[in-house]
């Protein structure tokens, strides 16, 4: 059992070690990468030295200007960034009232309501044809992505509150708050949503990562202009030499690692959105 | 999350007091007396987000694409037609297509579960040094679009990949022609990349739920561990697998983006962007993915209602 | 406070009737226990006087006023849970004054009640704290003095007590006793457990399978059952304690 396991880590995270340590690498084509150690590939793939065609790096938008210090991000980040958070706005609206009708309410057909919210029931591809076919004007929109993503990304959403809801005396608490006058709907808001917080917090973390980390969806709909990040990343993987791949790749698992800290942080236990 | 329930179809006078209850609870929305009133008022507050966006993202778009794959023209919704649908069936290309579908998910998903439940119990019943990292390893993938999988699969079994250059070095021969990344095998890996993380999620929480004590008992009336395993254990974690069996399968038939970096086997989902990107066929592309939503809502809801499967995730 | 009617309430889920014609009347500054196993239709009744459940048939007024279909959060009463059910995104003294809030009591007043609250309930130096770093006992404090911040027409306690140990139980028993009959509060105390409900309450209403046995003073009930059940009820593992004090 634990050989297995420690074979199977082995097989999860030696590419994982591997690409980082190349994307460092000015070469790649023995048994190890060579030529350490060079911020070449990172510099290219985050657009801080020239590249053309279809290993073009990222592009750089002005964030903002203060006083004459001009802060610049790379536009693809910011884009992946915007997108996810716009789909994660929408994640929370839609998320957390189902969530605790579920978590709190028995009704009928509660079983089917739970199942529908919480199982990922259109795979990204076939709901990037749904949108093209529905869509043709908006499905290649920023608001179609963020659209999109946030009906692929809503069931994690419910789980993670549903699971922080479900730890929660919900009942006691709502009629604790409603005897003492306050309405139901300000009971839900000044009561039991911050109740919920670290279950929201979490949720939302792990929504935006899986947002700004799309592929199928994106590229289905994806028609011109700045590319998500995972488009990016493909673009990269297919095309640029192994070394500046790694380093598209590595620059992603930064993210995704800077990400899962921050789920730490907030006292979710990772990706594990059971309660 | 608990299997759908039992509601068994009505008869007509079902009908009419289904009919009847509606009006009933559409008046009690809109003018509540009772508490019992208010709270279904709430009820339908909670769950109109939701319903909005799964309409207009999700129900609206899947009815066009329905509709434009029985559509008698190629790029307006008019008329009844079966054509795409009797391509799909007649043209043997498309049964292949299904076939590679199948097995790929099918193997991955037995592969990925079969190692996932060593994993689980692992995880869950040995105080193993570094469980938290272990766990966060294990979980890391998870957030890995496809694509990445595929280049980690690259990175092991490519033509620059290690295991193909360790194996070149032992065996004297060249490392392209070991090279296995970009072949039936190397995506059958690298499927299991993506997919035994999310089975080792699933099947923790199952393992989370087993009766310790009924473990220890068995134990303690002399079981041995594999005894226990096999009459105590695994009977309260079949539910659970059968849930992760069913869960994987879905996410194996769904993935794309690996196959777009290793492109060596068409699958459902890589033809379905074919369709679209070699003159747009949108009409064929409509019925496969009406085909799709189809199989997989049926057997997913065949399986959560026929078989013990509870789906924790 | 007020004085509470209840009326001839019947309320079914289903093919189950949870409670089946229960008439009873608190009267104002009173203290009544309703007693009686689980299942019986105690939590029920409590409920709906404090509106979280709408009788099938049967009115609830305070004083003249029919509350019957009037929500909870209009209605004016205090609750107190088994289960405590502290807002943990606030302090201690932010729970207490909540109920004043929504009323739109200012902001100084608020803080002045809520202290003087928590300081009668001899927790007034846990103000500022983190409800969750409170022991079981001094959380139910917490409970009571949020409840009791409103000046509820009714004080509702659905088992306050249970899940306390002993010790503990019989001291809060005698403060919050003497507590609820200095503030001249009238008050619905559902319990199962006999002894508390004679020690605490002017007087006891015994329910069983959803209707009232017996309403009397601790003593009626006690000395005269009306029913066979009420007998066997009472002199269940028959505590002889509590009446060594009459």
């Amino acid at each position: 059992m634990t050989a297995t396991l420690l074979v199977v880590v082995a097989f999860l995270m030696v590419p994982v070690v591997l690409t980082f340590v190349g994307s460092f690498a000015s070469e790649w084509s023995g048994v190890v990468p060579s030529g350490f150690v060079t911020l070449q590939n990172w510099r290219e793939v985050l657009g801080l030295a020239a590249s053309i065609g279809s290993q073009r790096s990222m592009g750089w938008d002005t964030l903002f200007s203060l006083g004459g210090v001009t802060v610049a991000v790379p536009s693809e980040l910011l884009f992946s960034v915007g997108l996810a958070l716009g789909g994660v706005f929408i994640n929370l609206l839609v998320g957390v009232p189902i969530a605790y009708a579920v978590a709190r309410y028995e009704f009928r057909g509660d079983e089917w309501v739970n199942a529908i919210s919480v199982l990922p029931l259109v795979p990204g591809v076939i709901l990037g044809v749904a949108f093209l076919r529905a869509y043709p004007n908006l499905s290649g929109t920023s608001f179609g992505l963020i659209v999109g993503y946030s009906l692929l990304k809503a069931p994690f959403m419910v789980m993670a509150v549903r699971s922080e809801f479900e730890s929660m005396p919900l009942r006691r608490l709502e009629e604790s708050a409603r005897s003492l006058g306050a309405s139901w709907p300000r009971t839900f808001l000044t009561v039991i949503v911050p109740n919920a917080r670290s279950g929201i917090v979490s949720g939302a973390i792990i929504c935006w990562t899986l947002a700004a980390a799309e592929f199928n969806f994106s590229y289905i709909v994806w028609a011109k202009g700045t590319q998500p990040l995972a488009l990016f990343l493909q673009r990269h993987i297919s095309n640029s030499s192994f070394t500046k791949a790694a380093a598209a790749v590595s620059m992603f698992f930064c993210i995704i690692v800077a990400i899962t800290v921050l789920l730490q942080q907030v006292g979710s236990r990772g990706f594990d959105t059971r309660g | 999350m608990a299997t759908p329930g039992d509601h068994p179809d009505g008869t007509g006078s079902r009908l009419q007091a289904s009919v009847d209850a509606l009006g009933g609870l559409v008046d009690a929305i809109l003018d509540p007396t009772t508490e019992r009133d208010r709270e279904r008022r709430r009820i339908v507050a909670l769950c109109a987000p939701f319903t909005a966006l799964l309409a207009i993202a999700g129900a609206y778009p899947l009815a066009e694409v329905f509709r434009i794959s029985v559509s008698a023209e190629q790029y307006r919704s008019v008329g009844f037609s079966l054509q795409a649908y009797e391509t799909l069936v007649t043209d043997p290309y498309y049964r292949t297509v299904a076939f590679n579908s199948i097995w790929l998910a099918g193997g991955t998903t037995l592969a990925s579960v079969g190692l996932a439940i060593p994993i689980a119990h692992a995880l869950e019943k040995y105080d193993l040094p570094g469980e938290d990292v272990l766990v966060t390893l294990v979980s890391f993938p998870i957030s890995l679009p496809g694509i990445v999988a595929a280049f980690m699969i690259l990175v092991l079994l490519g033509n620059n990949g290690l295991v193909t250059n360790v194996v070149a070095v032992l065996t004297g021969r060249e490392p392209i022609d070991l090279a296995i990344a970009v072949s039936a095998p190397g995506l059958f890996v690298a499927f299991c990349y993506s997919m035994i993380p999310r089975a080792t999620l699933i099947l923790r929480g199952t393992y989370a739920e087993v009766d310790h004590a009924a473990e220890e008992a068995a134990q303690s009336l002399g079981a041995t561990p594999w005894q226990t395993f096999r009459h105590v254990t695994l009977p309260q974690i079949r539910p659970g697998i059968t849930g992760a069996l069913i869960l994987t399968f879905r996410t194996g038939l769904a993935i794309f983006g690996t196959l777009i970096v290793i492109q060596t086997v068409v699958v459902w989902t890589l033809q379905i962007s074919r369709e679209l990107s070699t003159g747009y066929d949108i009409q064929v592309a409509g019925a496969m993915a009406t085909v799709y939503f189809l199989f997989t809502f049926a057997f997913t809801a065949l399986g959560l209602r026929y078989t013990d499967a509870e789906v924790g995730l | 406070m007020a004085r509470v009617t209840i009326d001839s309430i019947r309320k079914r889920y289903g093919e189950t009737t949870a409670v089946d014609g229960v008439s009873l009347t608190v009267d104002d500054g009173e203290i009544v226990g309703v007693l009686g196993p689980s299942g019986c239709g105690k939590t029920t009744t409590l409920r709906a006087v404090a509106g979280f459940e709408t009788p099938n048939a049967g009115t609830v007024a305070f004083d003249d006023r029919d509350v019957t279909n009037v929500p909870p959060e209009n209605r004016n009463v205090g609750l107190v849970f088994q289960e405590y059910a502290l807002f943990d995104n606030m302090t201690v003294r932010e729970n207490v004054a909540f109920g004043l809030k929504m009323r739109g009591v200012g902001t100084a007043e608020r803080r002045d009640r809520a202290d003087e609250l928590l300081e009668m309930l001899g927790i007034g130096g846990m103000a500022a704290r983190d409800p969750t770093t409170l022991s079981g006992g001094q959380q139910q404090r917490v409970g009571l003095a949020r409840a009791l911040a409103i000046e509820p027409s009714v004080l509702l306690l659905d088992e306050p007590m249970t899940g306390l140990d002993a010790k503990l139980k019989a001291r809060l028993r005698d403060e919050v006793g003497e507590l609820l009959s200095a503030l001249d509060v009238t008050g619905l105390y559902v319990t199962h457990d006999q002894e508390e409900a004679m020690l605490m309450c002017d007087r006891i209403a015994v329910m069983n399978d959803g209707r009232l046995e017996q309403v009397g003073t601790p003593r009626e009930v006690y000395e005269s059952p009306a029913t066979e059940f009420v007998s066997e009820f009472v002199s269940l593992d028959a505590p002889e304690l509590p009446f060594v004090q009459w």
